[in-house]
């Protein structure tokens, strides 16, 4: 279970988040939606002190800390319980996609390099890429690298994944493997936490989607209800904004 | 021109010497690169006042000619020692430590800070979302660097620490103004009998040459081992 309260950031005199709040309860799956500049992704960043929010409180498991005064400790557990999936994938640009996934399986959880070995590539085929286990990022497509990016969040087995607009940097026709990758992850029972713009995404598989605009969560219910039900004037103008858009693609 | 027979007793006593040259460059270039890793890291990450004293001392340092940094490390060491070692309790006298240590400290003052700075710029290569890569796996700041910072900078030091290893060795024949013997010294010191000096100075030259072809051969090597995690599969 994750939940943040009263989330507050700001980078100089840009507020960016105004007291969000959110909750993930476990095996569920949560969209956040909004337009850019919303705060989604610093959000997300928050929760793995990539970013450090300014206050408020974050409950990850049976860990909850105060964002003002945590302590460098806190914040290495939260990082052990906590998975993230970039916009850039950000392998380890030095390391094999079978090593970016043992990696941390070694170097964090202190497993001998065989049981390593095997659950990196497990990891690997289960994102269907046993065949590339010994390329460098580098030598990978975009869509490749997400994907072992998965494949590291996972075999970590974080009590949830948060997933940064992983299909954002893509080309569209790599954006299908990924999403798919990502529906098995859901499929799997791994809670996770997902900002994007695919809408398919948020009503296939979302539990929950969260609509989130200028620095606040400013709506928050199943696909169903948000899509087809929108009750604030804000996510209706969003939503038939994207879906505009969407079509305009689609008709060229 | 050149006598051969001159010539070669020359090369003989630069050969001799290159044990020497080698020890006085890389002990210094370890030397300034623990330091110079420990300041690029300091400048950095920016921490108040020690960064900024650095980058004073840095600036100073950048300043002077190496030759004038060797004397003047040899006068404060002929006229200050006897007082250091009293002030530190130490049992030495000015006879007992050998000139070659004076010489590192005065090469080390040079060289450190244009290491420091290859070394800072390797570091600000890389991309910061391999430091975030990092932490959210779990790793600590300690072990991102060890494991995925430090090995990817490496990789783009090596053509300019060549480079500084290189000016580095060459400013290893600089030591005689503080009465050490190396390379280019034994060599002229081998002529003296014969006046055979152009003998001397060339069989230096070859010394260096091929050092110089021997340091560039291994950082070529290190850098195609190092290039196989960027190579394309073209």
């Amino acid at each position: 279970m994750i939940e943040i309260k009263n989330i507050y950031k700001s980078f100089d005199k840009l507020k960016v988040l105004t007291g969000a709040s959110i909750k993930v309860e476990p095996h569920q799956v949560v969209v956040v939606l909004g337009p850019s500049g919303s705060g989604k992704t610093t959000m997300l960043r928050c929760i793995n002190f990539l970013e450090r929010a300014d206050s408020g409180e974050l409950t990850v498991g049976d860990m909850t800390v105060d964002f003002a005064k945590v302590k460098k400790k806190e914040i290495h557990e939260i990082r052990k319980k906590v998975g993230f999936v970039f916009q850039n994938y950000n392998l380890f640009a030095n390391k094999t996609a079978l090593q970016n996934v043992m990696h941390g399986l070694i170097v964090v959880k202190k497993m001998s390099k065989e049981e390593a070995r095997k659950k990196a590539e497990d990891a690997l085929a289960w994102v269907r890429l046993s065949d590339k286990v010994d390329y460098y990022p580098s030598q990978l497509s975009g869509g490749q690298q997400q994907r072992v990016g998965i494949a590291r969040a996972i075999a970590l087995e974080p009590e949830i994944i948060l997933f940064d607009e992983p299909t954002s940097a893509l080309d569209p026709e790599l954006i299908e493997e990924t999403l798919e990758v990502m529906k098995n992850v859901a499929k799997r029972g791994i809670t996770m936490l997902v900002v994007t713009h695919e809408l398919s995404f948020a009503q296939d598989i979302a539990d929950k989607v969260i609509f989130m605009d200028g620095g606040v969560v400013i709506e928050e219910g199943t696909p169903d209800e948000i899509f087809n039900n929108p009750k604030e004037e804000r996510t209706k103008q969003f939503l038939s904004r994207i879906i505009a858009a969407k079509s305009f693609d689609a008709g060229k | 021109m050149i006598q051969e027979k001159y010539f070669m007793i020359c090369l003989q006593a630069a050969i001799s010497k290159i044990p020497r040259n080698l020890l006085m460059c890389f002990v210094t270039l370890g030397i300034c690169v623990v330091l110079g890793m420990l300041a690029a890291l300091l400048r950095t990450y920016r921490l108040p006042v020690i960064s900024k004293l650095l980058d004073v001392f840095i600036a100073l340092c950048k300043a002077f000619p190496a030759n004038l940094i060797l004397l003047i490390c040899i006068m404060v060491y002929t006229y200050k020692f006897n007082d250091f070692a009293a002030f530190f309790h130490l049992k030495m006298s000015i006879r007992d430590v050998n000139l070659i240590y004076i010489a590192v400290i005065g090469l080390t003052i040079v060289s450190f800070p244009g290491i420091s700075e290859v070394l800072r710029s390797g570091l600000i290569a890389i991309p910061r979302g391999q430091f975030e890569a990092g932490y959210a796996v779990g790793m600590t700041a300690f072990q991102t660097f060890r494991d995925i910072i430090f090995p990817q900078m490496f990789r783009v030091v090596i053509p300019p620490l060549t480079n500084s290893i290189l000016s580095l060795l060459k400013m290893t024949a600089l030591v005689n103004v503080m009465g050490v013997s190396d390379i280019l010294k034994s060599a002229t010191d081998a002529a003296t009998e014969s006046y055979a000096y152009l003998e001397a100075y060339t069989a230096a030259a070859l010394v260096f040459w091929v050092l110089g072809i021997v340091i560039e051969q291994i950082s070529k090597m290190l850098e195609k081992y190092f290039a196989k995690s960027v190579k394309q599969i073209a």
